[in-house]
């Protein structure tokens, strides 16, 4: 760890431990030769000081050629005093070089520290810039949605409304009595099953607001409450749906009583949404409920024979407001919620999961798991 | 009273408002047939060639305003009154129908059969 310390250090310019690689000298010695040396990059041969100490020479031993050339001997006192001159001047010379590279090494650190800095103070800009992009995008898909599903929760609840509206107006205008007994009660029933419908897709949306604004806070996953017992109660509610549609129920459970703590009131939205999906878009054949208990797991499976999901459609049907293309054809309806609730309340408790396997024609899979209570048994 | 017994295409997947809307049409005095889908509604309209279309928006096949461009751009159909008759109250939907050649777009739920019949009447005398 030191090893890379000291390193780094001496790489770094400046410091007083740093050694100019760049330089012959400092290489050989593998020390600094003077203490301005820690703030000088250059090569060797462009030394300030070497080209002084070369100067100095080449002078020194031209002033002895030209007095030996002159006087024919070289006097004690011009070598003093050329020496002394030549130690002065270089005293001087010393300090003033350290100096100059003690400068210019400041001026340029200031000078990239600055640069540093406005570089990241653009980078920042940046950033900030490409977050608040972000935002805004984010913004405008949010009202994006909500007008989009303020149109569609609209037109479902307008549809019903139109024709419930129509009827009685109808009846009131005596358009009615122009009509056979049996059309009359075919209008009749019509206006019926939509104000149910119209009870159900405003049921839906409120859940569906719900999930979104308020999440877990509105459901009590305290509840202890035995699965199996619910799930009972569930298929039977349906077996009547069952019949009129002339298809097969299977409800096949394990034995042993499997208990979870959970919304009992928002499992039960849940499954019933499931199967009431599973026999709404089977017209031939069968719906099988089956729940397994496999260690402190619950499994449970719904399965159809019916429509099944179109590929385009699978990744998007616990969307908000998606309806598969052809589940429009068999019930036109529907709120385009049910799956999207069905996801939410599975998401909300802890340990449980749904995933769905399904062919376009040949049916619908959903797996469901959630976790049971360790004293559950009895 | 009309003089003439006028001919009605509803092109409409809820089967609830075609019962009635064509019970309502029917009895005062309109001949009166519908589609499930825009395709067949199509068909039907080069077929029959009926005095007025009443188009929905949201279809099962493709989407009404497909339907519309494609009733406007055929050399048969194009001088076929398409009123636009759905629930969806989006004002750039409006525009567009309006701007493909609807010549009217009425939401469902903001009128009774009784107001679309006497509207449809109106359109009937205009194109006498």
């Amino acid at each position: 760890m030191s090893k890379i310390k000291k390193q780094t250090e001496e790489e770094e310019v400046g410091k007083s431990c740093y050694l100019n690689r760049n330089c012959w000298l400092v290489s050989n010695l593998n020390s600094l030769p003077y203490k301005r040396c820690q703030y000088c990059e250059l090569r060797f041969h462009k030394c300030l000081f070497l080209q002084y100490q070369v100067i100095s020479m080449v002078l020194i031993c031209f002033s002895f050629l030209l007095f030996y050339v002159v006087d024919k001997s070289i006097p004690v006192s011009a070598i003093v005093t050329i020496f002394s001159l030549v130690i002065v001047y270089g005293y001087f010379f010393n300090n003033s070089t350290e100096k100059i590279i003690k400068s210019n090494f400041f001026e340029k650190k200031t000078k990239e520290s600055l640069r540093e800095l406005s570089d990241k103070l653009e980078e920042r800009v940046k950033e900030q810039t490409r977050e608040i992009r972000k935002k805004a995008d984010h913004m405008m898909k949010l009202l994006e949605m909500r007008s989009e599903f303020l149109d569609i929760a609209s037109h479902q609840l307008r549809t019903p409304t139109s024709v419930i509206k129509g009827t009685l107006a109808m009846l009131r205008d005596g358009d009615l009595d122009k009509m056979s007994r049996v059309e009359k009660t075919k209008f009749i029933d019509g206006m019926f099953q939509k104000s149910i419908k119209l009870e159900e897709i405003i049921n839906d949306i409120l859940m569906a607001s719900e999930m979104d604004t308020a999440g877990e806070r509105v459901m009590n996953l305290d509840d202890k409450f035995d699965l199996a017992e619910l799930i009972d109660k569930i298929v039977a509610q349906h077996s009547l749906d069952v019949k009129n549609k002339k298809l097969r129920l299977v409800w096949h459970k394990s034995g042993k009583s499997m208990t979870m703590r959970g919304s009992l009131r928002y499992i039960e939205e849940a499954i019933n949404n499931l199967l009431d999906n599973a026999i709404k878009y089977t017209n031939k054949g069968s719906v099988s409920v089956v729940l397994i208990r496999e260690k402190r797991k619950a499994l449970l499976t719904i399965q159809d024979t019916g429509i099944g999901i179109p590929k385009e459609d699978q990744s998007k049907v616990f969307n908000k407001f998606i309806r598969a293309k052809n589940a429009r054809s068999v019930y036109t309806d529907g709120s385009g919620l049910g799956l999207f609730i069905v996801k939410e309340i599975i998401d909300k408790h802890p340990g449980a999961k749904i995933r769905m396997e399904t062919e376009e024609n040949k049916g619908t899979k959903f797996y469901l798991e959630f976790a049971l209570l360790s004293n559950s048994k009895r | 009273m009309l003089d003439k017994k006028y001919k009605i295409l509803m092109i409409e997947d809820d089967l609830d408002q075609i019962q009635l809307y064509g019970a309502k049409f029917r009895l005062e005095n309109y001949n009166f047939d519908f589609s499930e889908t825009g395709e067949e509604g199509y068909k039907k309209s080069i077929e029959q060639k009926p005095d007025i279309i009443l188009l929905d928006v949201v279809l099962y096949d493709s989407g009404g305003v497909e339907i519309l461009k494609k009733l406007k751009q055929d050399q048969r159909t194009k001088n076929i009154p398409v009123v636009v008759f759905s629930n969806l109250d989006k004002r750039e939907l409006v525009d567009k129908a309006l701007k493909l050649g609807a010549i009217d777009y009425i939401i469902k739920s903001k009128v009774v059969p009784a107001e679309i019949v006497k509207k449809v009447a109106e359109i009937a005398k205009r194109i006498k």
